[in-house]
């Protein structure tokens, strides 16, 4: 009894948890959870006087066109070989595997590519085509393009495309370089 | 009914809170880890498509964000296709000069590694898409890091 006494008068923790919680809510209203995610591209300069595009002489069919108009969900892919405005209709989620056979024809089909590193794809996009169009076609190349890269990187390293090193990922690059194009139509 | 005597009648026993603020700090660090501060105030709708092959963008220091939706408030209210840079709506003209402040906030060293995070909404249209990169493009002699930010969405 006489111990007690003597000894320091408690703090009251009580409060304590209010203060924490104060705290914990002022977090919560203030910040958010979604990491940045994203398809990445590196975006080429404006041609000017002294960076004038190189004009390559490349046959037609290594061309593959996806043209996206704004009121019809479904994509026109025309392959350069042939005539302007004969496009298939594709839905979205299909453009994985037309991608695949068209780079991997290997000039098996002459309407298709020669090889993987001639070929290069083109978004035709229309004024007023949905951003969202636009993200489900280059996510679509993403995809194909990851598939063929892991692949490769089987076939060559005998390990997945993500656990090569930088010189491994290079050369499995190489192999299937990504050529974009972009272009916007009135 | 008088078997069990209570000791101290009409007194409930205490619970201990004792531990209440140590789980709350608990909570409360989990939050603070697994979040990131908001950077902007949105001034513009900003619904981002969905697509499955995304990859993180690591160093949040050394992105730099660009908005593109319909705008939320006053004159802009409605309207289409509308930028935001910072905090506040700007004009297709202004790019050049942000990215150009952006990059001399950072240090020397860094300025080859940021990348731009286009914000874009669903429903923005291509043309509009095409004025913000040509900007981009414009600005950035050697090539410029664009990522299309997207939500991630889990293999259909």
């Amino acid at each position: 009894m006489s111990k007690s006494r003597r000894s320091l008068p408690e703090i009251n923790a009580g409060s304590m948890a209010d203060i924490a919680f104060l705290l914990l809510i002022f977090f919560l209203v203030t910040t958010t959870m979604d990491v940045d995610t994203g398809i990445k591209r590196k975006l080429p300069p404006l041609p000017d006087e002294e960076n004038v595009p190189t004009q390559v002489d490349f046959h037609k069919n290594n061309i593959l066109i996806f043209d996206c108009s704004p009121n019809s969900d479904k994509i026109l892919i025309e392959t350069g070989a042939e005539e302007a405005g004969n496009g298939k209709p594709f839905a979205t989620n299909e453009l994985k595997n037309e991608i695949i056979t068209f780079l991997t024809n290997f000039g098996r089909n002459p309407d298709l590519s020669e090889s993987p590193e001639k070929a290069v794809l083109s978004i035709r996009v229309h004024k007023k085509t949905q951003y969202e169009t636009y993200i489900e076609i280059q996510d679509q190349i993403s995809i194909a393009y990851k598939e063929l890269r892991n692949n490769e990187a089987l076939k060559r390293f005998n390990k997945k495309y993500e656990n090569l090193n930088k010189e491994q990922q290079d050369v499995v690059k190489k192999a299937f370089p990504m050529r974009v194009s972009e272009s916007i139509k009135e | 009914m008088g078997k069990f005597k209570r000791k101290n009648e009409g007194e409930s026993p205490k619970i201990s809170t004792a531990s209440l603020p140590d789980i709350v700090f608990m909570l409360l660090f989990f939050f603070m880890v697994a979040t990131v501060l908001r950077e902007v105030e949105l001034k513009v709708t900003n619904e981002l498509p969905k697509a499955t092959e995304v990859s993180n963008l690591q160093r949040k220091s050394l992105v730099s964000h660009i908005y593109v939706g319909s705008g939320k408030y006053g004159k802009w209210k409605g309207e289409k296709n509308c930028l935001q840079l910072n905090d506040a709506i700007a004009e297709i003209k202004d790019i050049p000069a942000f990215v150009l402040a952006e990059r001399a906030a950072r240090h020397e060293d860094e300025r080859k590694l940021i990348w731009t995070s286009l914000k874009a909404d669903n429903t923005a249209e291509m043309y509009f898409i095409d004025q913000v990169t040509t900007e981009l493009r414009r600005v950035s002699p050697m090539g410029h890091k664009i990522s299309y930010t997207t939500k991630k969405e889990v293999n259909k």
